[in-house]
């Protein structure tokens, strides 16, 4: 018998608000994650490309200061992938006064750009591999040890549980996306020539936080729901990794399928013309000092050649985005930075998105009570 | 005019609020008379089983045994009583809580030891405990103080520093028992509480489990298939068979058999003794073990078996009344039930 032990001694302390053992669940959930060496790794290399999103914001605020931002590194480097060129144009007009108001407005492009690239090609892909350490136990191990019993015996409600095992996910996903995007646009900021910057671009943050919800909400649901349907991890990783990859193979295959087919038919090219209308009457518009040095065929046809391929293949992906979870968020967070307007391109993969929310949501709440049930 | 705001109000309100039976049953007051469980016609079906039929039941203050053979639907019970399960008809209140409508203060109250191990993987002995307080609301560091008081009372000592993984059987239901009651709860639910124990250990269990009852005035439900541990330390009985309710009562009343009988154990002559007794109008017989059982014989008559002895020059060993097992009473019920639905 212990030194110290006074036998059995009755409690009437004070107890928490009903409805806070959410955050306990997520504190231990979050404590036994970390306890993680591949996650403590995964996270640190997943801020590394934090550090070439920097780099980029830090070379297109010094392009401005310089006053290189020309028709020629835009047409050259720049405009190649940015889907909203017209602003960028803006900011090399001739008029003083005009070219403040675009440098402003390029720099909401090329900002939003920028982090919405950081998002989609190294976080989200980083995102896949990091729920897929963290998720699958989280569930399905509380089923196997049957915690379950721990918690639903106790003054907790199954919503509770959920948005405790929830915030777990989340809390690591803002870790490697809305957190290091926040971070860089406070960079954006720092390195910009004036603090005015915050101004212009104050809605940053709050698509930032959009965007990150755009891609916690359904993988974090999603990833909880294959747990909850075993009771070994191992069966979630699998079926959580089959997910991705089968939608991105999937993908890659209808794309291909379509572009084949495509290229032999006239219609197709109609639809780039199409497409490519409102960018070419702009371009004809403007007056540029020295059109030479927009290069062979001028800065329109150069664009124009150069973009054709590429906006084929973007009309195509975002037909077929929706059989892949990767290139539907993808969708959802251009419209959501504000480099896609076309809502009709944009409303498939948000259904899809809250098809998959709702159903996953659905199977949690009827899986994490099942075995009290039986 | 106020109806509709009315209505809007009420529909904002949380129900436990708003629900009529909160209104008229004040909750449970700690009166030692008042009952911790009543239950009025329980019924629970899965599909076509009928897993609790009609079952009414008051379970008091002090230690109740509830027994059953293995699908008898003692589980079912305890998990409608902590509103795991909707019930499908009936209604009941624990704690002076209704089971459909206030399931959480129900749980927030009762302190549920289950028979399955269940822990958090990951997770040492006294961070488990502390885990299962902060999940009944204590705050942080209180938590932890009072997580190392149980497990001191429930005899963990270094090992509960150790991995829960690493736990034998016997460690994770002490683990278990401390989990039940770190939050000090009115009502405690044991499910199997000496399984997996060595008799040693066991022994101190139900030591506890008295402790708890007869000092700190816990209301205790005790579900095991153990019947010396029922027979040990419970007042009360309920026993459960294919969901329903065969035989409830104090176990005092129950062992008592229906005419009074006494056991005689005499040092002399045993046939003898029979003798003189049926002489005096005592009905009596030799059992196998050399004692003789005395029919009918009660406060009044006893004076006149120790006389008769004396009278003899008999010295007396024992007389004692006699009881009927738990086991027999256990095996009728349950075999009386067999019958019925065979």
């Amino acid at each position: 018998m212990p030194l110290g032990d006074l036998g059995y001694r009755a409690w009437n302390g004070r107890t928490a608000a009903r409805g806070t053992a959410w955050v306990v669940i997520a504190w231990t959930g979050i404590v036994l994650a970390w306890q993680s060496m591949w996650l403590r790794r995964l996270l640190f290399l997943a801020w590394g490309p934090t550090v070439v999103a920097g780099t980029c914001f830090f070379g297109f605020e010094r392009l401005v200061e310089d006053g290189k931002l020309t028709p020629q590194v835009v047409s050259s480097t720049l405009i190649r992938r940015l889907p909203k060129a017209e602003a960028l144009l803006e900011a090399m007009k001739p008029d003083p006064s005009q070219k403040e108001v675009g440098i402003a407005k390029s720099r909401r492009t090329v900002w939003a750009w920028i982090l919405m690239m950081f998002m989609r090609s190294p976080q989200a892909i980083l995102l896949v591999v990091l729920v897929g350490v963290v998720a699958p136990p989280l569930v399905s191990r509380d089923l196997g040890a049957r915690a379950h019993l721990v918690y639903f015996t106790r003054p907790i409600s199954r919503w509770e549980y959920i948005l405790g095992k929830s915030m777990v996910v989340s809390a690591y996903v803002s870790g490697i996306t809305l957190v290091p995007a926040l971070v860089l646009w406070v960079l954006g900021v720092l390195l910009s020539p004036s603090i005015a910057v915050i101004w212009t671009t104050w809605d940053m943050p709050l698509r930032i936080i959009a965007a990150s919800m755009v891609l916690l909400v359904p993988t974090t649901l999603l990833s909880l729901a294959l747990s909850s349907l075993s009771h070994q991890p191992r069966w979630a990783t699998f079926a959580w990794f089959s997910v991705w990859s089968l939608g991105w193979i999937a993908h890659g295959a209808f794309i291909q399928a379509a572009a084949t087919s495509s290229f032999n038919q006239p219609i197709a090219s109609e639809q780039v013309a199409d497409m490519l209308a409102p960018l070419d009457s702009f371009l004809d518009s403007q007056q540029f000092d020295h059109p030479d040095m927009l290069g062979p065929g001028g800065l329109g046809g150069g664009l124009n050649q150069r973009t054709n391929q590429r906006l084929l293949d973007a009309m195509l992906s975002d037909r077929f985005a929706p059989v892949s979870l990767f290139h539907t968020l993808g969708v959802v967070q251009a419209w959501v930075f504000g480099l896609e307007d076309d809502l009709s391109r944009v409303w498939p993969s948000m259904v899809m998105l809250s098809l998959v929310s709702i159903v996953s949501a659905c199977v949690l709440l009827n899986r994490v009570t099942a075995p009290l049930r039986a | 005019m106020g109806d509709p705001w009315l209505i809007f109000l009420m529909l904002l309100t949380p129900p436990n609020i708003v629900n009529a039976s909160t209104v008229s049953h004040p909750p449970y007051s700690g009166d030692k008379q008042e009952p911790v469980v009543v239950l009025e016609h329980v019924s629970k079906r899965y599909g076509s089983i009928n897993a609790l039929s009609d079952v009414s039941l008051t379970i008091g203050h002090g230690i109740t045994g509830l027994l059953g053979p293995n699908g008898a639907g003692k589980s079912t019970l305890v998990k409608t009583m902590l509103g795991l399960l909707r019930m499908s008809s009936g209604q009941g209140r624990v704690l002076g809580f209704d089971c459909r409508h206030q399931a959480l203060d129900i749980r927030a109250a009762v302190g549920t030891m289950p028979e399955d191990d269940c822990y958090v993987p990951g997770l040492t002995g006294v961070q488990m405990v502390r885990y299962a307080a902060r999940l009944s609301g204590l705050e942080r560091v209180e938590s932890l103080r009072r997580a190392h008081e149980v497990l001191d009372w429930c005899g963990m000592t270094q090992e509960r520093y150790r991995p829960v993984e690493t736990y034998s059987s016997g460690m994770r239901q002490k683990l278990s028992f401390a989990q039940a009651l770190v939050h000090d709860p009115k009502l405690v639910i044991l499910d199997e509480p000496t399984a997996g124990l060595d008799p040693s250990e066991r022994r101190d269990m139900l030591g506890r489990i008295n402790t708890l009852a007869r000092i700190h005035g816990k209301a205790v439900i005790l579900s095991t298939h153990i019947l010396p541990d029922v027979q040990a330390v419970c007042d009360w009985v309920v026993v459960l068979c294919r969901g329903r309710v065969k035989l409830s009562g104090a176990l005092e009343d129950l062992t008592r058999p229906l005419f009074p009988m006494h056991r005689l154990c005499v040092r002399g002559d045993a046939s003898a003794m029979v003798q003189r007794l049926e002489h005096i109008g005592i009905r009596a017989e030799i059992t196998f073990d050399g004692s003789i059982t005395l029919h009918g014989v009660d406060g009044s008559t006893v004076s006149g078996v120790w006389r008769l002895a004396a009278d003899m020059g008999f010295g007396v060993t024992s007389l004692e009344p006699m009881r009927t097992s738990l086991e027999t009473l256990f095996v009728d019920a349950v075999r009386e039930h067999s019958h019925a639905a065979g």
